[in-house]
């Protein structure tokens, strides 16, 4: 397990050699100049030329990815071209709170769909099933800044039991974690009743059945395990996109986090600060990945009995040679 | 079978708790070291919550500002949020009156020998907020590098900092190139704040910029990235103290949430309301709402290198085939009125011309009369703005009318500001705000090629600019920039479209809250009750 570890982290080095080459040339190549933003269109020739000196945008493509990628390596990302911070900082800054941020949702998420999942399952095609399926349609639906809006509306506005914005405390978190929490559950409902379907019509259930198991240890033992694999690789996928996709929740609710920050870069061409942040969520997503395959292995035994192949496998080669 | 249990839950509790705890975050100190990770963000961030949940018996007032700035820098930040924070940590030599005179800042007297020598006397016991106390060197190294600021070289253009100097501690002489009237204003305004020489060299321009350091009534405090910027009273403040003991400034995009936060009570004051919002704010008893004529424009450039806007004819017919009063009203309501002249009403010197009346049939000969009998096509680029966009989709319709095909096409600010560099727009959208309430600020865009997109090249206009700024007496000054205002519009150079006002609302709370056209009200006095 440790050795399929160890490669994983291996391979991702290769991964976001990848990504730093896409998101590098991406940006060259968008139209909009990062040092025509800093002097301006008033700017003599002279001045915007000094400027893209001093940037380093007028040295080759080659040259200029070559110091973007010896920074990396040293740990540098560089300082943003609008404010002048070191963009490892600024990243960081905004990290804790995207990553709180998704956990709050995807944990709301799980809580909410898995259980509902399951009834809907279990209990296939009655008011329940119904009730579940017409929640998660027209949850999917409905926009999450409507959602966001409609939030805030009962919440801060009539009710006048939570903040409007900000992400100051707990009672902050709440708003902003429902509502991309409900809007994720939806997909994660719908996967889990499929995927629950799909497990209760197997023969090991009905054999579970007629050993006398419990109908509780037949649904959560049995069934839940096996049906697993798909709700958590979704979920493990939902909670990776929650890192840069929760730009309009961010912004609704004044959130600082890295969607905000990434959207602002762009729209100002701060390169570094977009390049830095891509890294950073490609790096947490490959690591959120890898948790989830790795659990897996432990809800799932026949998958970890592969690892374990794999590793038998490994020794029989060396033992060869 | 338990312990497999154990280790997947385990592992998500880890997953989460990492998430949860969040580890440090940068936060700066007010000393200015940005490169340290602090990690007091969490404490500060919780403060602000309790502030906004606070009711009475507050000394902390909450603004809500709608964007961010990148560096709090009074050479390089064109931004009036950044002024906004700006006017409370720093200050100028001089200030401007309640009437429009000039009143002594941090400088208590300064007289004219001659037209182009201005004599600032410093006061003797300002210090600032690093200890250093202020002396002419400040000033002089202020001055010198005002005139290479990307956000003030343009304003300062006429001072001589070869030979300007400091005859003592406390005194300098600043020499103008040529008479300058406007040097004044703008060492009034936010581009004349002093900053201390010591603490730029120590500190860096990056770091300063992001925690500044002045001699004004408040001392930075922190700055929590996309979320707020704290300030904190100046102990030691040399004139009169505020009474509240810190203002906190956060940054909230959306205008719909700004008015919420006000209404719920979570912020004390909000800038730039929208105008969706403003009736009903200003219906609650709680809050009071203020808006007004501010120092902008918003005007329609066509560019003289475009070969259908170089005939007089056709510039004629893009500006009488508009309705602009009833197109102003269809977008901006009461929150705008229908651009008069090319520069604010609020602004001295302003003259009254327009707007022009519409006449469609006339259009539609000038247009044919210009070569063009089965009418002709052209493109305006405008940055992203639902404002700008709704009016110029009811401009299009009134365009076609007269035989003028307008395609609107929107790109990203970075892109619009690269074609106008390169003098690929043809007609574009420029909105203004002179916010030192300057005529030559407001009117100064007309000689650099309106943000690249004009180019006429009239000598005539720049003549008028030059003439305007080295006058002095004010009933003079006023009639050129009338006759410069005049001329603009007659050659139809551009399209004008709206004077929209500048808004802000607070709590019925907040006393001693005014308005200001400039958009950078004075929060130094305000008291909470």
């Amino acid at each position: 397990m440790l050795r399929y570890f160890r490669k994983r982290l291996l391979l991702m080095i290769p991964v976001m050699f990848g990504v730093a080459l896409l998101i590098f040339t991406m940006l060259y190549l968008t139209p909009g100049d990062p040092a025509r933003m800093i002097v301006g269109e008033m700017a003599t020739e002279e001045e915007y030329q000094a400027q893209r000196e001093e940037m380093g945008l007028n040295d080759p493509y080659i040259v200029q990815f070559g110091n973007y990628l010896g920074g990396i390596l040293h740990g540098d990302f560089g300082k943003s071209y609008i404010t002048g911070q070191s963009v490892t900082e600024s990243l960081l800054s905004r990290y804790p709170t995207t990553m709180l941020l998704s956990a709050l949702s995807i944990t709301v998420a799980v809580i909410i769909a898995i259980p509902l999942g399951i009834l809907s399952a279990v209990y296939q095609d009655t008011v329940i099933d119904t009730l579940a399926r017409l929640v998660s349609l027209m949850g999917v639906s409905m926009p999450n800044f409507w959602q966001a809006m409609i939030f805030i509306l009962i919440f801060a506005v009539n009710l006048k039991i939570l903040p409007a914005s900000g992400f100051y405390g707990p009672s902050y978190w709440i708003m902003p974690a429902f509502t991309i929490g409900v809007h994720t559950s939806c997909s994660i409902l719908r996967t889990t009743r499929s995927s629950m379907l799909e497990t209760i019509r197997q023969d090991y259930i009905r054999t579970a059945r007629a050993k006398g198991a419990s109908e509780k240890r037949v649904i959560w033992i049995h069934a839940l395990r096996n049906a697993l694999i798909p709700v958590l690789t979704i979920v493990g996928l939902r909670f990776g996109a929650g890192l840069g996709g929760a730009v309009v929740i961010e912004s609704i609710f004044s959130v600082p986090g890295l969607g905000k920050l990434m959207v602002d870069a762009i729209k100002q061409r701060d390169y570094p600060v977009v390049q830095g942040g891509v890294l950073l969520i490609a790096v947490s997503f490959s690591m959120i990945n890898l948790l989830v395959d790795m659990l897996y292995a432990y809800v799932d035994p026949r998958i970890r009995s592969q690892y374990n192949t794999y590793k038998k496998k490994k020794a029989g080669k060396e033992e060869k040679v | 079978m338990k312990k497999r249990r154990m280790t997947v839950l385990i592992l998500s509790a880890v997953m989460l708790l990492s998430a949860c705890t969040g580890g440090k975050k940068a936060g700066i100190s007010a000393q200015g070291n940005n490169s340290q990770v602090s990690g007091k963000e969490t404490a500060a961030q919780e403060q602000v919550g309790k502030e906004s949940e606070k009711g009475s018996g507050r000394d902390t007032l909450i603004v809500a500002l709608d964007a961010e700035p990148a560096k709090l820098d009074p050479h390089t930040q064109n931004l009036p949020q950044a002024h906004n924070i700006q006017q409370m940590i720093m200050e100028t030599l001089i200030k401007k009156g309640e009437n429009g005179d000039y009143v002594p800042g941090l400088a208590e007297s300064w007289e004219m020998p001659d037209d182009t020598t201005i004599v600032f006397h410093l006061r003797d016991n300002v210090y600032f907020h690093n200890g250093e106390k202020l002396t002419a060197e400040d000033v002089i190294y202020t001055i010198n590098r005002s005139k290479t600021g990307s956000a003030t070289k343009t304003q300062f253009s006429d001072i001589d900092e070869a030979n300007t100097k400091a005859i003592d501690e406390l005194t300098v002489e600043m020499k103008l190139y040529n008479p300058s009237s406007a040097v004044l204003n703008y060492l009034a305004t936010g581009r004349g704040q002093i900053l201390n020489k010591k603490a730029m060299e120590e500190m860096g321009e990056d770091a300063h910029g992001r925690a500044p350091i002045g001699t004004g009534p408040y001392i930075f405090t922190e700055w929590v990235a996309g979320d707020h910027v704290t300030v904190t009273r100046n102990e030691n403040y040399w004139g009169e103290k505020p009474s509240l003991k810190s203002v906190i400034y956060r940054f909230i995009s959306d205008s719909s949430i700004r008015a919420i936060e006000l209404e719920s009570g979570g912020v004390d004051i909000i800038y730039t309301v929208g105008p969706e919002d403003y009736d009903r704010l200003d219906e609650n008893p709680e809050i009071v709402a203020l808006s007004g004529p501010g120092y902008t424009h918003e005007i329609l450039q066509m560019s003289m290198e475009a070969e259908e806007f170089s005939d007089i004819r056709i510039r004629e017919a893009m500006n009488i085939a508009l309705d602009v009063p009833a197109i102003v009203q269809a977008v901006y309501g009461d929150m705008g009125v229908a651009a008069d002249s090319v520069m604010s009403s609020e602004i001295f010197g302003h003259k009254s011309i327009g707007p022009i009346k519409r006449d469609i049939e006339r259009a539609k000969q000038l247009v044919i009369d210009a070569g063009y009998p089965n009418g002709f096509d052209c493109e305006i680029t405008v940055a992203e703005d639902r404002q700008t966009k709704n009016m110029l989709e009811i401009a299009q319709a009134m365009w076609k009318e007269a035989g003028i095909n307008v395609m609107i096409t929107t790109y990203d600010q970075a892109t619009i500001r690269e074609r106008n560099a390169a003098k690929l727009t043809r007609f574009g959208r420029s909105r203004f705000n002179a916010s030192s309430g300057d005529p030559d600020h407001a009117m100064s865009t007309w000689a650099i090629g309106y943000a690249g997109i004009l180019n006429c090249n009239d000598q005539h206009i720049q003549e008028l600019l030059d003439a305007g700024r080295a006058e002095y007496d004010a009933e003079k000054r006023k009639a050129i920039y009338e006759e410069l205002q005049q001329y603009c519009w007659n050659s139809y150079y551009s399209v004008p479209l709206v004077f929209a006002y500048i808004s802000y609302a607070c709590r019925d709370n907040v006393k001693g809250f005014g308005f200001d056209p400039s958009g950078l009200p004075d929060l130094t006095k305000i008291t909470l009750e």
